[in-house]
């Protein structure tokens, strides 16, 4: 947008100067070969920045944080089914359900349930043992969670930090597509968790606010696979998640708020900005059906 | 001046300088991660091999009421004038570590947004001498 408005800015000083000079004929030539130029430098820059723009999606702990401080609490049966892992034989649907399963496993690890957290990363191990990328999931970080049980924020914080390292692993020795659609799988999976957690009767306005937030990262994570768009799988689930953006999209911003720094009193810089945005129950349950469709295709 | 977009994959950085590449992960992980405690990592592991001139840069999603640490490292052959910025979707710069011996940030977001990090490596280093990369990393922590 900046380097827009630059053009936009130089666009019109180069008219203003035009209007000037008098010299209508020559300046129209001008006017006009550069107007062409910059358009097509425009162009330019916007397509370099395309091919050069990647976005980071919060991971599902980050996420699963988010849930469990808005004060709810969640059911094992929202989670994709430990029964269905046998059902995942195709490439796609093991990288899909490897990422489902992560965010399966960030839910309880930060919910305390211990059983469940190894239980789900015996799930994720196997689907990584079965797209060879197994060294993301050593045999230390089984080790340490089984020696952690017992202390909850040791378990959050081993599997934060295998969160981390898998990550990393899957950036240098997974392919683009099988990276992406794990990302993919994780984070629909994040959002059919907070869906579901949510009370019809009694909604929480965190959890209802989080869901909304969502929006951000749709756009982030479609603009990530479109990198590996050609591969037939990856432009599907872009398919899919362009729907649940239009969805999104019906979301009317109420109230923009100016950037601004302030300093509270514990010294802490807030960074002010952005918009808000009101999600009724209406929308919302538009996007949790959409959510639940997407969910149910990729879980099977 | 050259700009490379640091991705939550950084699959070409990491296919074209896969040595690099491990030599950049270890640095982040045994230099950087430490420094973001007591902050929770969020999980992405944002490394990449600069030169000198060369900038990076990250998007990403920041939740409102959470509390943030940006923490930015840089291998000690780079200098010591590199530095981030933190810039919103419409463009507005609203913070920078340039001329600032601390490279972190903690804040906390108002209202849910999207902002750009980027990352600088100045171009300081004399013309007669060999240009040398370093490995910069930039990571995210929160806390509820």
């Amino acid at each position: 947008m900046t380097i827009k408005t630059s053009i936009l800015a130089a666009l019109s000083i180069t008219f203003l100067f035009s209007c000037s000079s008098g010299e209508n004929n020559s300046t129209d030539s001008i006017q006009k070969r550069t107007d062409q130029e910059i358009a097509e430098e425009l162009n330019q820059e916007e397509q370099n920045e395309a091919q050069k723009m990647f976005y980071a999606l919060p991971s599902p702990f980050e996420i699963s944080s988010l849930m469990k401080a808005s004060g709810v609490e969640f059911e094992d049966g929202i989670l994709n089914s430990i029964d269905n892992l046998s059902n995942y034989e195709t490439k796609t649907s093991k990288a899909l359900n490897l990422g489902i399963y992560g965010a399966d496993v960030s839910i309880t690890s930060i919910y305390d349930k211990t059983q469940h957290t190894m239980l789900y990363l015996s799930c994720i191990k196997k689907l990584a043992d079965d797209l060879g990328i197994s060294s993301a999931f050593n045999g230390e970080t089984m080790t340490r969670l089984e020696a952690s049980k017992e202390r909850k924020d040791s378990l959050q914080n081993i599997v934060a930090e295998a969160y981390g390292m898998a990550n990393n692993y899957l950036k240098s020795n997974a392919s683009a597509s099988t990276s992406s659609l794990i990302l993919a799988g994780g984070w629909i999976e994040g959002v059919h968790i907070a869906a579901s957690m949510v009370d019809p009767k009694k909604p929480n306005d965190d959890l209802i606010e989080l869901i909304a937030d969502q929006r951000f990262s749709v756009e982030n994570l479609i603009s990530l696979l479109e990198l590996n768009k050609e591969e037939a799988d990856i432009a599907s689930i872009v398919s899919d998640l362009k729907e649940l953006k239009a969805i999104y999209d019906e979301l009317e911003d109420t109230d923009g708020h100016e950037v601004s720094t302030t300093t509270n009193e514990s010294g802490t810089m807030i960074l002010g900005g952005g918009s808000d945005v009101t999600l009724d129950a209406e929308l919302l349950a538009k996007i949790t059906a959409k959510v639940n469709e997407i969910r149910t295709k990729y879980v099977g | 001046m050259k700009r490379i977009v640091l991705s939550a994959s950084f699959i070409i950085a990491t296919a074209c300088f896969s040595n690099l590449g491990a030599q950049c992960k270890t640095y982040t992980k045994k230099e950087c991660m430490p420094l973001l405690k007591p902050y929770i990592h969020n999980g992405q592991m944002n490394n990449i091999t600069l030169f000198p001139g060369e900038d990076a840069s990250l998007v990403q999603t920041f939740y409102s009421g959470q509390n943030y640490r940006i923490q930015l490292c840089a291998q000690e052959n780079l200098g010591d004038s590199v530095y981030f910025k933190v810039i919103t979707a419409d463009g507005q710069l609203v913070y920078s570590t340039q001329n600032d011996d601390i490279l972190s940030w903690d804040f906390n977001i108002a209202n849910t947004q999207n902002l750009k990090i980027t990352v600088v490596v100045p171009n300081l280093v004399p013309v007669a001498e060999i240009e040398q990369n370093g490995c910069v990393a930039i990571l995210v922590g929160f806390i509820d």
